[in-house]
């Protein structure tokens, strides 16, 4: 999987691409322990597949940004990937937005 | 060990032993010639003289024999010989020498191939000795006696030093240096990358370490630094053979080293392996091996664990005066972390069945949610769960779903749907979404609860099981019993999945109307 981020004033956007899967989970927590902003913006528009694994690390990204009194938003979900958060309902703990300039734009 | 041949001190003595015929021809070719008698001299001392029994007197013709460029004895032949002979007898002298020089030659080329013997020898011995251990202390132990033995020392040591380990250290016999000097010997041999090679010129009885020679070699394992083995005190000290035939060892050792190493590795790696076995083992006992008897229902359970633990679970919960109730659930991610929360969460969600209140589903899955929040915050996880509850009476089956998927529901003649969750799983928000739901469970009407280890289940191919093929399968088969459907649908998966590695828990329960 590859990642790319973006830092912008009071967010970071974080582009992935790629299997999202329980190999990349201890990179993916790495990189969010890292992060200075509390809010991120995670741009799932290349990405075909996730497993539990990587939706533990999305709740657990999550936590850490309300924690830090920020929000985890999700956008550009390929079909595939919306169904599962669909099916786990996790899209009701987690904002999803159709295009990450409204994601951007919720963040304010 | 090859035995030495036959040498006697004086080469030209050697060279009679070893090699008679020349000499002989010569001397009797002499004698042909009217010589009265023909001897190799050292000094005033016959060494051998022709023929044997003659005193040799009167005027000798005699030339010096040089061996090695050293002289060595002289050729005199006595008889009436005119001056011009004596050219003859020095170049037999010469002769002579030549011989014995090579047969000397031979001689030291052929101890130093024993000497060289030896020492193969001497390290296939150890090799030996030490091939069959495994354990370190041992190999060390076995590795500083072979070495002492074959230099020659009076003791010697070795140490092991991995780092973040305790260091392992033989001595023989006895310890004569303390852990701390083996340290500064380990850390000079780090900085410098060489051996140590001392003697002392303090006489033994004055010396106050008692230490008059030392050689410490590395040992490296692929390239690094694990080890020093140590020789201390060899008469006249260690010599370069010495550091020779110790580097040859030190070498062996570090193969041997990392035999073991890996053998350990290995070890622990099984004995891993086998915790893992006893995990799972003790995870398949939680779950209900077998469907209680359920007036109006027709139950069937099971799961298939995948090759490591992993977090899936269900359980009845049959009590008396209480409606029957049943649960499936998922912890995400697999191994120990898992079935850790997974054994939890069972354990919790029986014990609020038990101590709630009438409770409905989204009661019993709420205040779980409420319990294992932290837990599942502190540990990154979370879990799926659905939450059922038969009433027989009213024909119904009331429920609550927190992302669990998938749960199959399919009335008397059709179709198979998915049935959505309300909530997101437990332990993502700090208080549940659940709500509770019903539907009606009529005779012939079917609830299959599976995990993703169905629908995720993949081919050969790579592709995905899918919910389409399993909720297909449910409508065509809808007529089964709900022992035979469970055992079609894993028989289904097995099918499509085969020569492709089960990744997942598979697991399973049937409710059938009756």
């Amino acid at each position: 999987m590859e990642l790319k981020s973006r830092k912008h004033p009071n967010l970071t956007v974080l582009a992935l691409s790629g299997r999202f899967d329980s190999s990349e989970s201890a990179r993916m927590n790495a990189w969010f322990e890292e992060q200075t902003t509390a809010n991120v913006v995670i741009n799932l528009a290349d990405v075909n597949f996730v497993d539990s694994s990587a939706l533990a690390v999305m709740v657990k990204a999550m936590k850490r940004c309300r924690g830090q009194k920020g929000e985890l938003l999700l956008c550009n979900l390929q079909q595939t990937v919306r169904v599962i958060f669909e099916l786990t309902r996790l899209d009701k703990a987690i904002s999803i937005y159709d295009t990450e300039a409204e994601a951007i734009k919720a963040i304010g | 060990m090859i035995a030495s041949p036959p040498t006697a001190s004086h080469p030209l003595r050697a060279l009679l032993l070893l090699r008679p015929d020349p000499i002989n021809g010569m001397a009797a070719s002499w004698l042909d010639l009217g010589a009265l008698h023909v001897g190799l001299w050292s000094g005033e001392s016959l060494i051998m003289g022709w023929p044997a029994q003659v005193t040799p007197a009167g005027t000798a013709l005699a030339a010096t024999i040089k061996v090695n460029g050293q002289h060595c004895g002289e050729l005199r032949v006595y008889g009436n010989f005119p001056k011009v002979m004596e050219r003859r007898v020095k170049a037999d002298a010469d002769l002579i020498g030549h011989l014995a020089t090579l047969e000397t030659e031979i001689n030291s080329m052929t101890l130093e191939l024993i000497d060289n013997q030896d020492q193969l020898l001497a390290l296939y011995d150890l090799t030996q000795s030490t091939r069959s251990r495994f354990e370190m202390g041992e190999v060390l132990y076995l590795l500083a006696r072979e070495s002492a033995r074959l230099v020659k020392a009076e003791q010697a040591f070795a140490m092991l030093y991995l780092q973040g380990h305790e260091p392992v250290i033989a001595h023989v016999p006895a310890p004569r240096f303390s852990e701390n000097t083996l340290f500064d010997y380990f850390d000079r041999i780090r900085v410098t990358g060489q051996k140590i090679l001392y003697k002392s010129d303090v006489p033994p009885e004055k010396s106050r370490t008692g230490v008059q020679s030392l050689l410490v070699m590395p040992i490296n394992v692929r390239g690094q630094l694990v080890a020093v083995l140590g020789l201390v005190n060899k008469h006249g000290g260690f010599n370069a053979p010495d550091s020779k035939l110790v580097n040859a060892i030190a070498d062996q050792a570090g193969a041997q080293i990392e035999t073991v190493l890996l053998y350990q590795e290995t070890l622990s790696q099984a004995k891993l392996q086998t915790e893992m076995e006893l995990a799972q083992n003790v995870q398949m006992r939680l779950l209900p091996r077998e469907a209680p008897q359920i007036p109006g229902l027709d139950l069937f359970c099971g799961a298939l664990p995948a090759s490591q633990v992993g977090g899936d679970f269900y359980d009845f919960y049959d009590q008396p005066g209480q409606p029957f109730r049943f649960a499936i659930g998922d912890i995400t991610g697999k191994g120990m972390p898992a079935a850790l929360i997974m054994a939890m969460s069972r354990t919790l969600l029986r014990s609020k069945v038990r101590s709630l209140q009438n409770p409905s589903p989204a009661d019993i899955l709420g205040s779980a949610n409420d319990d294992m929040y932290e837990d599942f915050t502190e540990t990154g996880m979370f879990a799926t769960a659905f939450l059922g509850e038969y009433h027989h009476r009213e024909q119904t089956m009331y429920y609550a779903n927190c992302g669990h998927s998938p749960i199959i529901y399919c009335p008397v003649g059709g179709p198979a749907y998915i049935v959505d969750a309300d909530s997101p799983p437990l332990g993502v928000l700090p208080m549940s979404l659940a709500e509770n739901r019903m539907m009606p469970f009529h005779p012939g009407d079917l609830l299959i609860t599976a995990t993703d280890g169905f629908n995720e289940a993949r081919n050969a191919a790579d592709e995905l099981f899918g919910y389409e093929r399993l909720l297909a399968l449910i409508e065509q088969y809808a007529g089964y019993s709900a022992h035979d459907l469970g055992h079609l649908l894993f028989d289904a998966i097995a099918d499509f999945s085969s020569g492709h590695l089960q990744d997942d828990d598979q697991t399973l329960i049937v409710i059938k109307g009756v």
